[in-house]
């Protein structure tokens, strides 16, 4: 809130500098935009130095003096932590400030040509430049939790502020990044974003409700880590992978997807960006990637069922999959069985699903083929009580159908009109629409053509059954119509099925009958060939014991 | 019918149950699967049944899951442990299918197993199967062999055991992370069966790795069984390769690897001994209990007692008790209520050397006595009711006196609690704080009390509270219940209230026994039976049945009977079905006597 007190504050006070304004803003494309008043009131107070009334204004004219000139001091600081108020705040001299602005400036508009860089960098007028930058990047090694009371507002800002420096300055790096501003800058990021991530906030593994920002728990120190997100995010893309791989490596990769977990939606939306920039930049990383990835799913899928990050990574998931090259690898095809369709199982598939089919619909285009295979693995997980994701896996499966490739058509029309016809009896009406809804698809019609004869039976007794008992007026409806619709296809086939119908019924009930009695004579077989077995072996033998308790157990 | 002419093939029944489309009769024929196999026979069991259900893998998980299970009790029915073996690759494709649940019931059934083969058998089928799962292609074989180590290895030749224990060292270095928390998750019970000479060696090189790996999950498994694995080496050993793992990742990055440490911390102490716990781990046990997260509080401040009941007093005093201080004033109130749970424990384990540090533990009491009330006064009512909960460990080292006074005010908010749970929870210690307390604890405000619950706005408080009644007077006697509690059960305007008071006579008759219950409690049940509801009515009818049992027979024919007799003739239908049972079990105990 203090920022846009600020700023209010600021815009008052700026109106006669309306045209530096715009001219700034043309040459800074700050992607946050409270850091460009920042930056605004900073220069404009180290310029005039007027408005030293306010607090912050005086902090930060403060801070490019310490940054400057104490730099033994900050490194103290960042060693010793919790000492927000050791420091006095001497006045601030706006000469040096002045100057070191220029430069900033001066260095930002001469790096139009990039490759002047670090020729200029090596410049004697510009060595304290650098000088300070590597300072500043120290300083921010200095964590900030934003929820102890004794941290000092003030030198929370201060921070964000030489994050912003610092994001300006890699920007404008358009080519090259000089090593050893690069390790000290790994080294702040890996400080700053590797940080222990806080107990969930809520301890049941799903919430009900589908939308994410609800559940989601907001990481206090967000104000900061933005910025080194999008810090890191231009190195990735600047600098050149060669270089940069000593400094990301395997470990650096395995922390970073490990945030994955945090709760901020907002610092997942950074990491995917810049996880997935990563991948596309750093080809000989992707197979560790994809791997690791895995990791995280299969843990997800098989062990806790818990994890914020699903849908991010399946996100860039789905941009990896749009690239595969067809024929598509074993590998891959092994991932889509192995790992993309088991997802389809937990509990808490509503997070993710539009992003899951998303995958497996893109390797369905790649190779229809393996529609066969992805509709079985998603009939295998069916839900049993599970209302919402039904309605959900409805949906996927009728898009897969269109998708598939029609030879296979023969072949999953018994399984996919067997489940569907399940579906559209459920007492959950919205199921039950919904796999009547799947009838106004030419394509899953087509398919269910393909193997009529088998299906119609099915088909033909959930809809009668529908229109005998079902409670939904409306299910009722929409099966009349679903009916009429079937029943143009074959009338013959149609209405023979019928008439067949309480034939198969009794005939049902006979195998009941039969297979009760076939039980009956199973067990007596069992308990006579045990008592014969008893008489053999007159000892008293344990596995003899067995058996009569297994008769006893049977109800014999 | 002609089907019963039909020859009877077993293994086509459950052939055709298992093409069934019901999901309902496959299980069942799974269940069943041993009444298949007894009609089989063995022989044919073993050669025809086993390798079926070998092939037949492709069901849904809960059949499999049956399966798995039913196959642990199997060896009689394959003919006993010398043909065991048979069962072995059944289970063995169960090991390495998706579904977790399957997998481990599978491993399950395979240890039931394994831990009857004859060694022989062992080496013959069981190693190489688990050496097959080890290298298994997919993470899932190579997380079931984990489990399997500790059967196999103690009849393994020696040359095999070296090969086992590098195998599973390798499952600790898998490039998978669920292969190694599996791996991590079974190291106590597999070191349990290694040599202690190879202990040393070869299983603390793996416990080291796991403890840095790079996963928290697979830290915090590996200190899991930090303890047992502790137990298992020389108190020096322990102190010497275990100890600086612990007190080092006791300080870890992540809060679960910490709760976990937490959790496990003092059973470490009993494994490496009084001194070193007093140089290391009371330091990093410290530290836990000033953790930064609050999960890691809890869980060192519910372990606080048993920690402090390995360590000296003195050294409890000095060092631990601060920190109770400070967390009875914790911002969680999670930490306060584990905190309350545990504390009042402190005392008996503070004053177990009473005579010897006699000063010293009036002193304790002195700073015990604060928390105590403290907590007792806390705004959140789980950590009053876990300082209730627990009042009779304190009593018998402290006396009650001291906290009666702080003890009333906290008991009449719970008692008054919105939350009808608390009010509940409240209502079932009132017994043993009566026996804790004593009589005259109870006469004023106490029994009052406890007569009000019977007009809660909840079913479940009155129930309850009827309950109570009659355990406080078990408890206190009937002359108390006499005078405090009869007199004070007066009519209500609403019938329900009404209601429970009869629930309470009931409940109470036969406590009190048969005098008070003819001269008191039975004028109040007749008096009743004019009530103008028939619920009342019927009740009445009930309670009388249950008094027959405890008065005398010329009571039951001079009042029950003729009030029963009334009530038989009511127009309510309920009325005089009750009304008439009662008369018939008068009738029936007359018969009898």
């Amino acid at each position: 809130m203090i920022n846009i007190v600020i700023v209010l504050f600021t815009c008052q006070s700026f109106r006669d500098l309306g045209g530096e304004f715009n001219g700034l803003s043309s040459e800074f494309t700050f992607t946050y935009k409270t850091s460009l008043f920042f930056w605004l009131l900073f220069w404009y107070s180290t310029r005039k130095n007027r408005y030293k009334v306010n607090r912050n204004i005086l902090t930060f004219s403060v801070s490019v003096k310490s940054a400057g000139e104490e730099q033994e001091g900050k490194v103290e600081m960042g060693v010793l932590g919790n000492s927000p108020k050791r420091k006095e705040y001497p006045d601030a001299s706006p000469k040096k400030k002045s100057t070191t602005l220029r430069c900033l400036f001066d260095l930002d508009s001469r790096n139009y040509s990039p490759s002047r860089l670090s020729s200029a960098v090596r410049q004697s007028s510009f060595e304290s430049q650098y000088e300070e930058i590597l300072s500043a990047v120290s300083y921010c090694n200095f964590i900030f939790t934003f929820t102890d009371p004794l941290e000092s507002p003030a030198r929370q800002d201060l921070k964000r502020l030489k994050l912003t420096q610092i994001l300006s300055i890699v920007k404008s790096c358009k080519r090259s990044v000089d090593e050893l501003l690069l390790s000290h800058l790994m080294i702040m990021i890996s400080t700053n974003l590797f940080r222990p991530l806080p107990p969930s906030s809520n301890t049941p593994t799903v919430s009900d409700l589908p939308d994410d920002e609800l559940i989601s728990n907001f990481s206090p120190a967000w104000p900061h880590l933005q910025i080194v997100y999008d810090i890191l995010l231009r190195l990735v893309l600047n600098v050149d992978p060669t270089i940069l791989c000593d400094y990301i490596e395997h470990h650096f990769l395995l922390k970073l997807l490990s945030l994955f977990q945090s709760e901020d939606p907002r610092e997942r939306e950074s990491l995917k960006n810049v996880f997935h920039r990563i991948y596309s930049r750093f080809t000989f990383y992707r197979s560790f990637m994809r791997k690791v990835m895995n990791d995280v799913f299969l843990h997800y899928v098989f062990e806790t069922e818990r994890h914020c990050g699903i849908s991010d990574l399946l996100e860039i998931w789905g941009s990896i999959i749009n690239g595969f090259a067809v024929p598509l690898k074993e590998e891959h095809k092994l991932f889509l069985m192995r790992v993309l369709i088991p997802l389809h199982k937990t509990k808490g598939l509503q997070l993710y699903h539009k992003q899951l089919s998303y995958c497996v619909s893109q390797f369905v285009q790649k190779e229809p083929a393996l529609g066969g295979v992805a509709v079985r693995g998603i009939l295998k997980y069916w839900p049993v009580t599970n209302c919402q994701k039904e309605v959900l896996l409805i949906g996927e499966l009728e898009e897969l159908v269109e998708n598939i490739d029609p030879d296979h058509y023969r072949r999953l029309a018994l399984p996919l009109c067997t489940q569907i016809t399940r579906c559209l009896s459920s007492c959950n009406s919205q199921v039950a629409e919904r796999a009547l809804y799947v009838w106004n698809n030419e394509l899953f019609v087509k398919m269910a053509s393909a193997a009529l004869e088998e299906v119609f039976p099915v088909i033909i007794e959930g809809m009668e059954k529908n229109l005998k008992f079902h409670w939904s007026k409306s299910v009722k409806q929409l099966t009349e119509n679903v009916k009429a619709m079937l029943e143009d296809m074959d009338p013959n086939l149609y209405h023979r099925y019928l008439e067949e119908m309480d034939i198969r019924e009794l005939e049902a009930r006979q195998e009941e009958l039969k297979r009760k009695e076939r039980w009956e004579r199973l067990e007596l077989a069992a308990a006579t060939a045990a008592a014969e077995q008893m008489k053999r072996i007159s000892s008293s033998d344990q596995r003899n014991f067995f058996c009569f308790s297994v008769k006893k157990k049977n109800g014999v | 019918m002609a089907m019963v002419d039909e020859p009877l093939y077993p293994i086509a029944v459950l052939i055709d149950e298992l093409k069934n489309n019901d999901i309902q009769l496959r299980l069942n024929s799974i269940h069943k699967l041993s009444t298949i196999a007894c009609a089989l026979g063995e022989e044919r069991t073993r050669k025809e049944l086993i390798p079926f259900l070998s092939e037949n893998n492709d069901d849904d998980d809960e059949v499999l899951l049956a399966m798995a299970e039913e196959l642990g009790v199997f060896i009689p029915c394959v003919g006993g442990v010398e043909h065991a073996h048979v069962l072995l690759p059944p289970l063995e494709t169960l090991c390495t299918v998706e579904e977790t649940c399957v997998r481990d019931k599978a491993v399950e059934s395979l240890c039931r197993i394994g831990s009857q083969m004859r060694e022989g058998d062992l080496v013959d089928s069981f190693i190489p199967l688990v050496k097959r799962l080890a290298a298994g292609e997919w993470f899932t074989a190579r997380v079931s062999a984990s489990g399997l180590f500790q059967i196999v290895y103690p009849s393994a030749p020696e040359i095999v055991k070296t090969e086992l224990r590098s195998t599973y060292s390798q499952l600790c270095q898998d490039d998978m992370p669920m292969v190694r928390r599996s791996a991590a998750s079974n190291l106590g019970k597999f070191a349990a069966t290694v040599e202690s000479a190879y202990l040393k060696t070869d299983i603390m090189q793996i416990f080291e790795d796991l403890t840095q790996d790079d996963q928290d999950s697979v830290r915090l498994l590996a200190v899991e069984g930090c303890a047992a694995f502790g137990k298992l080496l020389e108190p020096q050993d322990c102190v010497a390769h275990i100890l600086p793992v612990i007190v080092n990742i006791s300080q870890d990055k992540s809060w679960r690897v910490r709760f976990m440490v937490a959790n496990q911390l003092y059973e470490l102490c009993e494994a490496v001994g009084p001194e070193p716990t007093k140089m290391d781990l009371v330091p990093a046990y410290v530290r836990l209990l000033q953790d930064n997260e609050a999960e890691v509080r809890i869980a060192a401040a519910g372990k606080v007692t048993k920690f402090c009941r390995i360590l000296s007093p003195e050294l409890a005093i000095q060092h631990i008790l601060p920190c109770v201080k400070e967390l009875s004033s914790d911002s969680s109130q999670h930490v306060r209520s584990a905190l309350a749970s545990v504390i009042m424990g402190m005392a008996s384990v503070l004053a177990r050397n009473m005579i010897l540090y006699h000063g010293i533990f009036d002193a304790t009491i002195e700073q015990l006595l604060p928390i105590f009330l403290s907590l007792l006064k806390d705004e959140f009512p789980d950590v009053c009711l876990n300082i209730i909960s627990k009042l009779d460990q304190v009593n018998q080292v402290i006396g009650i006196d001291l906290l009666s006074q702080s003890l009333l005010p906290a008991i009449v908010e719970l008692a008054e609690d919105r939350h009808w749970r608390v009010r509940l929870a409240i209502i079932e210690y009132i017994p043993l704080l009566a026996s804790q307390l004593g009589v005259g604890f109870f006469n004023n405000k106490l029994g009052a009390l406890c007569v009000q619950w019977l007009q809660d706005k909840v079913y479940t408080i009155r129930d309850a509270a009827a309950n109570n009644l009659k355990r406080l007077a078990e408890e206190l006697g009937p002359e108390w219940a006499m005078q405090h509690i009869i007199p004070q059960m007066t009519n209500n305007p609403h019938y329900l209230y009404r209601m429970t008071i009869l629930g309470a006579i009931s409940l109470l008759a036969p406590v009190m026994g048969s005098e008070i219950t003819c001269s008191k409690l039975l004028p109040a049940v007749i008096n009743v039976s004019k009530d103008r509801v028939p619920n009342i009515k019927f009740n009445v009818a009930k309670v009388l049945q249950s008094l027959i049992a405890i008065v005398d027979q010329s009571v039951v024919e001079k009042t029950i009977r003729p009030c029963l007799v009334e009530l038989s003739d009511d127009p309510d239908v309920d009325v005089r079905y009750f009304a008439n049972q009662a008369l018939q079990s008068i009738d029936h105990s007359m018969m009898s006597s």
